[in-house]
């Protein structure tokens, strides 16, 4: 069996995305309220409800399209600064996934670089500044690194989830430097970041989605 | 709180059916996404489009000065937040007249980033888009970090400027370009003496002493720079104008436009009352008052206080303060 994600599991693995991250909706939101403002659980609820009844309609679409479009979809119900930077990574990706029929793994690791650089160019922040991209940077370069050795898809989804999660809790220590919990910065020390959170939620999900294809 | 309102949650669009049955000649909403709100006669062949958008619960900003000689279109949140960067791209599809887009509004960081991106989805349709943030609240930031503040009041200014000079046809270079010189040419400072509550939220976004004031708090609660007791309109006058007129500066012999705006519970009278305190101050620090405006022009749903704004006047932005301009919130002949 080829080692790809076709068209229909990327439609189901971002179904089992949004139902994971819609389970995990409280514990954002908790940590959210602790140095945000508190509208991420609901961000996730409203977005990943409105991406899951754009995929109703894009069962026909390349993999490309249904990206571009369910990001879109997330966004306009939830335009959060979360849900713009979700929408960001989902445009940037589908980009890189322009006229492919499948993703493999090299093809998912720049995907995944290319969403990073797409929320540092939109979000204007940088690693260390306590942001979701604390744990997608990593995540990145380390499907990046598993792409050059030639591991398996689900393997190097697993080992970026892992490398997603040190990640997470490299930021419980950060002053948070970028976004609301900015203007709460002292008080954002000895919390970890929601948004980096968020993101390595995303990244068990897809690991554990592509451990069950394997 | 009391309102007038059915489910908080139909706040937006109720307001926008409203509004849209109200004065149909002049806007409408694009077939696409009914939170974009644009010119009847839009697209204006041949124009450049100028584009805002923000969270609801500040009119006239934003929509209200979507008209001839102001803005083609903007995209509507839902209270204090941002629109999506698909109804903004939908208000530029609808707006786009073959002569390029300004995207003008506020800078808050939500915006700024739902509408880049709108603005790389326009790109895609190889529609020229710029971007002018207006940060003309001189609470939000040192005078060195003055492209870090938010944007309040001085929007009016700047939608004006880059309105009439989309109307006497100038490119969409030149349109940037006196939008961000009137951008960079305003300053704005106010002071909130009670609370608003966002409709869906129910509670007061902050709490303020019955005899308290808070001068230079935003227009969505965000903590200002002073909280004290509530003092004389001569004395909010004094601390207003020499907040705005020191940070520029604005200097003696200066020619100015002023804006006296209420933020949505202060009543006209108080307005005047304030206006009358600032003018005597510009007067005494030699400037000259060359337009006044008085009225609510930026607004915190049923926040009580006001802020004043100074735009600094060169022969070109005086021309274009002075040209015509309508919208259902803003007349001028």
């Amino acid at each position: 069996m080829a080692d790809v994600l076709s068209r229909e599991d990327v439609l189901a693995a971002l179904r089992q995305l949004a139902a994971d991250l819609t389970a995990g909706a409280d514990r954002l939101r908790e940590l959210d309220a602790a140095i945000g403002d508190g509208d991420l659980g609901i961000t996730v609820t409203i977005g990943f409800g409105a991406m899951c009844e754009a995929l109703d309609d894009l069962a026909d679409q390349d993999i490309a399209t249904i990206l571009q479009r369910s990001g879109m979809a997330f966004n306009r119900k939830a335009a959060s600064t979360f849900g713009v930077l979700f929408a960001t990574m989902m445009m940037r990706a589908a980009r890189e996934a322009r006229g492919l029929e499948t993703l493999g793994l090299a093809d998912i690791a720049r995907m995944a670089q290319a969403a990073a650089e797409g929320v540092m160019e939109r979000g204007k922040a940088q690693l260390g500044d306590k942001t979701l991209l604390d744990a997608l940077v990593p995540a990145a370069q380390a499907l990046q690194a598993s792409a050059e050795s030639g591991e398996a898809l689900a393997p190097a989804l697993r080992q970026a989830s892992l490398v997603a999660a040190d990640g997470v809790t490299a930021t419980i220590d950060l002053r948070s430097k970028s976004g609301r919990s900015s203007w709460f910065a002292d008080r954002s020390v000895g919390t970890q970041d929601p948004g980096a959170t968020a993101i390595q939620m995303m990244l068990e999900s897809l690991a554990a989605y592509a451990e069950r294809m394997a | 709180m009391k309102k007038i309102i059915n489910e908080p949650m139909d706040f937006v669009d109720e307001m926008l059916e409203g509004l849209l049955l109200a004065h149909g000649g002049q806007l409408k909403a694009a077939e696409s996404d009914p939170r974009a709100i644009i010119r009847a006669d839009a697209p204006v062949s041949g124009k450049v489009a100028i584009l805002t958008g923000g969270g609801s619960g500040h009119l006239p900003v934003f929509l209200g000065y979507v008209g001839e000689g102001l803005a083609d279109g903007c995209s509507v949140g839902n209270v204090f937040s941002s629109p999506s960067a698909e109804t903004m791209y939908e208000a530029t599809l609808a707006t786009h007249g073959g002569a390029g887009c300004l995207y003008l509004y506020g800078h808050y960081s939500g915006d700024t980033m739902n509408f880049d991106m709108a603005a790389e989805m326009a790109a895609m349709d190889d529609i020229r888009v710029e971007t002018v943030l207006v940060s003309d609240d001189v609470a939000s930031a040192p005078p060195d970090q003055w492209q870090r503040r938010r944007g309040v009041g001085g929007l009016f200014f700047v939608y004006k400027i880059a309105g009439a000079a989309a109307a006497e046809g100038m490119d969409l270079d030149n349109v940037a370009r006196v939008a961000r010189a009137a951008s960079q040419s305003v300053r704005s400072m106010g002071v909130a003496l009670s609370p608003c509550t966002v409709p869906a939220a129910g509670v007061p976004t902050f709490t303020i002493g019955d005899a308290e004031m808070e001068i230079g708090m935003g227009i969505h609660g965000e903590a200002g720079v002073h909280r004290g007791p509530l003092e004389t309109a001569d004395s909010i006058a004094t601390r207003l104008v020499d907040a705005v007129v020191n940070d520029l500066p604005f200097e003696r012999g200066d020619r100015v436009a002023v804006l006296v705006n209420g933020l949505g519970a202060t009543p006209p009278e108080e307005l005047y009352i304030l206006y009358r305190r600032v003018r005597h101050l510009l007067d005494e620090a030699g400037l000259v008052t060359y337009r006044s405006y008085v009225g609510e022009y930026a607004t915190s749903l049923e926040m009580a206080g006001a802020s004043v704004s100074l735009l600094r006047l060169d022969d070109e932005l005086t021309r274009l303060l002075d040209a015509p301009a309508r919208s259902p919130f803003f007349q001028q002949s």
